[in-house]
């Protein structure tokens, strides 16, 4: 949700509940007034009543005249003593339906004659004032609105521009790349905090990551050098004549172990320069022939377990990726497919558009496969594999933002990924 | 100083064909080196492999030293590493090629440095190792450049009663042709290159796989590849050379025959 979205419901919330309540009292205190008003009338229709039947007779025949706004009686048992006030519905034969009045309702001993006396005024129906109120208070609301959506606009299109131009800066700012970040001041201090912060700490990375940057790949020199010259060693004590077969064992160990750890730290090292996006060169690559070309060079470790490769080019897929990294996120897929499958099994490899799936047939997993993509996790902890394969292929999928997903179904590992590329249907 | 008339001498003694018999390594030990690197210890260890090959070596540490060395004598092979400390070993390759010297190069870099590779080819290496490399594979690349370079390619390996011609594919025992795959053939030849030394499963496997040996989990299939390579061997009446050292490797000697 949108800042000024946000800000806005809280206006609005806000104006719903003061306008809610605002007319909730303009009801009741007009309401108030209007009563006072008519109470205040009747009595002085009571008051003018009362003078004129003082004088004369005459007002008896007025009440015929009058509507219903007076009557008097003579016979005044049910009237009662002390005034009351209250509502009442008559007909009214002028407009012919039925109207509500509020009447003061009393009894009175005029010239010795007891009268019972009802003055009445019609009065605004409840449900007409309530419906004045309510489009009152919608027209003042809605201009309310209007008047609010008016000024975010003009708020966010010229306060938040600078907002929008740092987060431009920000986004498109790499920090294995060019420059330290600028973002430049405008009017708004708060902005200018916010920019000068953003700079000084992408500085302060910048710097770290380029110490790192320079440590792991001279750690990496470094620790090469040093495991290159334990494995030669260990060649030539393994060629010297008075060592024993117990001692050859030995030797043999740890030159394995030194190879082990010579290819870890390779892996590891390419690991982390794909996951500081070392690899910047873009070009061209047409997976399909990229495919064609991995599955060639591994024909004869594909033979050696007589595994079958099924092809399904619906597609030419195109895309546009570092080709190292092309190279070794598609050798890694085909390895991992003939390296988990069983013996006089089959691969799978399917293009569509926008899409590649490489499937092998294998045990289920037992592997959560939310796991998988993790470094040094493996399906069989005796296997001599690393445990880093998937992790740069998530790696390299993370660097072009390639969704990669993995499905066990119809005894099938499957790896799809989806390439953000420019598919040509296969004629 | 040496000049081009050297190496050429060098190939006058070469015998060809069937003339060329237990002698080879007599004939090796003429051979020049080169190594230019500037790990003293990877140094040492390449050059006390290949002494043993009989080989002349020489070292050079810095690209300076090197140059000076390719200008003042001849070799016949050069082992490069690309990073050395005073500039980029491809210069010695650059070097070599204007000089027409017909010395074959080896450049050795770290790996990853596909474009390295790429360039090295281009600019006329003659091939590529990367490091870290096993001293039996540096030792299989050296006879195979050697053996093009100085021998125009009509050259024949001898080892005892095995007759091997790299060029055509072909093998022989006592004469008697044996037919076997691509794999076993350069299985035969690294053993040869390798002879009397133990070399590890991993160093074959990696000779006869390239990098793609990641993709397997054990050495298995080397071991069908083995037993293939000795019964054709020694259906054609060859004894067992190829001795297996349990857990370590295999060992291809005439001095130990076992059957």
């Amino acid at each position: 949700m949108k800042l000024l979205d946000r800000t806005n419901l809280y206006f609005l919330s806000a104006a719903v509940l003061i306008f809610g309540l605002g007319g909730l009292l303009f009801y009741f205190m007009f309401k108030e007034v209007i009563n006072n008003d008519l109470s205040e009338k009747l009595r002085e229709r009571k008051d003018y009543v009362l003078k004129q039947l003082e004088k004369n007779d005459s007002i008896l025949n007025y009440q015929s005249i009058s509507g219903n706004t007076v009557s008097i009686t003579r016979a005044a048992g049910k009237y009662p003593l002390v005034e009351q006030c209250s509502d009442t519905t008559m007909f009214d034969r002028v407009e012919d339906n039925y109207k509500t009045y509020r009447q003061l309702v009393f009894r009175a001993e005029v010239r010795g004659q007891w009268y019972g006396i009802a003055v009445r005024r019609l009065i605004v129906e409840d449900t007409g004032f309530i419906r004045g109120v309510v489009l009152l208070e919608s027209g003042l609301f809605l201009a309310f609105v209007a008047l609010l959506t008016l000024i975010n606009s003009l708020l966010s299109r010229r306060i938040w521009k600078p907002f929008y131009r740092i987060l431009d800066a920000i986004s498109g700012y790499k920090i294995d790349q060019g420059e330290s970040l600028q973002l430049g001041r405008g009017a708004i201090s708060e902005f200018n905090d916010l920019a000068a912060a953003i700079e000084k700490m992408t500085v302060k990375i910048r710097k770290e990551f380029l110490i790192q940057k320079e440590f792991t790949e001279n750690a990496s020199h470094e620790i090469q050098t040093p495991l290159a010259i334990i494995r030669n060693k260990m060649e030539i004590l393994l060629q010297s004549p008075d060592v024993t077969e117990e001692q050859m064992l030995l030797i043999k160990s740890m030159y394995s172990a030194a190879g082990r750890l010579s290819k870890l730290n390779e892996a590891l090292l390419i690991l982390s320069r794909i996951e500081n996006r070392q690899f910047h060169a873009v070009s061209d690559i047409c997976v399909n022939d990229l495919i064609d070309h991995r599955l060639n060079g591994l024909e004869e470790l594909i033979q050696m377990k007589n595994l079958t490769v099924e092809k399904q080019y619906d597609y030419r897929l195109r895309t546009k990726m570092n080709p190292y990294l092309a190279d070794i996120l598609f050798e890694n897929l085909i390895v991992n497919a003939i390296k988990h499958n069983q013996p006089d099994g089959r691969i799978r490899i399917h293009i569509t558009e926008g899409k590649i799936s490489i499937a092998n047939s294998g045990e289920p997993p037992r592997v959560a496969p939310d796991k998988l993509f993790g470094r040094f996790v493996k399906d069989n902890q005796k296997s001599s594999s690393l445990g880093l394969g998937l992790p740069i292929v998530k790696a390299i999928c993370d660097t072009y933002s390639f969704p990669i997903a993995y499905t066990y179904e119809g005894q099938l590992h499957k790896m799809t990924v989806q390439l953000v590329s420019e598919g040509v249907l296969v004629a | 100083m040496f000049g081009l008339g050297d190496s050429k001498n060098w190939s006058s003694h070469l015998r060809s064909g069937k003339d060329y018999t237990q002698d080879q390594k007599k004939e090796e030990e003429a051979m020049k080196v080169l190594i230019i690197e500037d790990e003293a210890e990877l140094l040492h260890s390449s050059m006390e492999y290949l002494k043993t090959e009989g080989y002349v070596c020489e070292d050079a540490t810095t690209l300076e030293d090197g140059l000076r060395k390719i200008h003042s004598y001849n070799y016949d092979c050069v082992v490069a590493d690309i990073g050395l400390p005073d500039g980029n070993g491809l210069k010695i390759v650059e070097e070599l090629r204007t000089k027409t010297s017909d010395a074959g190069v080896i450049i050795i870099s770290a790996r990853n440095s596909l474009d390295d590779k790429i360039v090295g080819l281009d600019i006329g290496a003659d091939d590529y190792l990367t490091k870290p490399f096993h001293l039996s594979e540096l030792n299989a690349r050296l006879k195979s450049i050697l053996r093009r370079r100085k021998f125009s390619g009509n050259k024949e390996i001898v080892f005892s009663d095995i007759r091997v011609i790299p060029d055509t594919l072909q093998a022989f025992v006592k004469d008697q042709p044996v037919t076997l795959t691509k794999k076993e053939f350069d299985l035969l030849l690294y053993f040869i290159s390798n002879r009397d030394r133990i070399i590890t499963k991993e160093s074959i496997a990696e000779h006869l796989w390239g990098d793609y040996i990641d993709a397997v989990d054990n050495f298995d299939f080397l071991y069908t590849h083995i037993c293939n390579l000795r019964r054709k061997l020694m259906d054609r009446g060859a004894p067992d050379y190829i001795r297996t050292i349990y857990r370590v490797g295999y060992k291809f000697s005439g001095n130990e025959i076992v059957g």
